[in-house]
């Protein structure tokens, strides 16, 4: 990770293991073909974070 | 959400997820039985309200969905699509069921795979993050 962010001049900002990143989109996506499917609000997004253990101001949506 | 936007969006997502493509806007239009003005206009407050990004006259992103080319492909059997960044390509998987997800590896651009099998992810791999939450839509390109 410290070899790519020299690599392209970016700060390192939130590494996450993938198989909670597959659990976030799990949550996130899962209903998203839904005709009846709403864009969650700030709270909503706030709290998908946190079913996953993505915690802290990077992830706080507001 | 509108009623006409809602279906409108509703047969773009119908047709990544049966054709892994996006579809125009006469066929989306023609789905809808509305006429292309009031489907561009649908698509115009689908994109303002950033559930859909458009370039020019195509659906450029219907997350977790790419309407191009993009590094994160997601396979599953048979079925093929491009997904966003990391985290859309397992919402694919997430939604379509075990599979694989390739990319490039962003140092050396070899390319790397995971499989996911009964909501498993191997071998193990970590996805960086580099926008905050709050400013994911500030240029969702980037991000």
């Amino acid at each position: 990770m410290a070899d790519w962010a020299h690599a392209v001049g970016e700060v390192i900002g939130a590494v996450v293991p993938l198989e909670r990143v597959y659990e976030l989109g799990v949550r996130w996506y899962g209903r998203r073909l839904r005709l009846d499917w709403e864009r969650p609000d700030a709270a909503a997004i706030d709290a998908i974070f946190r079913a996953v253990g993505l915690t802290g101001d990077f992830w706080s949506s507001s | 959400m509108d009623d006409v936007a809602r279906h409108v969006r509703h047969v773009i997502y119908e047709t990544f997820a049966d054709e892994s493509r996006a579809p125009s806007l006469a066929e989306c239009a023609a789905a809808v039985d509305i006429s292309e003005a009031e489907a561009a206009a649908a698509w115009g407050r689908l994109a303002s309200a950033h559930e859909i990004v458009l370039d020019g006259d195509a659906v450029s992103m219907a997350h977790p969905f790419a309407g191009r080319f993009t590094a994160h492909v997601v396979e599953v059997g048979l079925r093929r699509w491009y997904a966003n960044c990391a985290w859309d390509a397992m919402g694919i998987l997430g939604l379509f069921g075990d599979g694989a997800y390739r990319t490039a590896d962003p140092v050396t651009g070899v390319e790397v795979a995971w499989n996911v099998e009964e909501g498993n992810v191997s071998p193990k791999g970590v996805v960086h993050f580099l926008v905050p939450a709050a400013h994911f839509w500030d240029d969702i390109g980037f991000t």
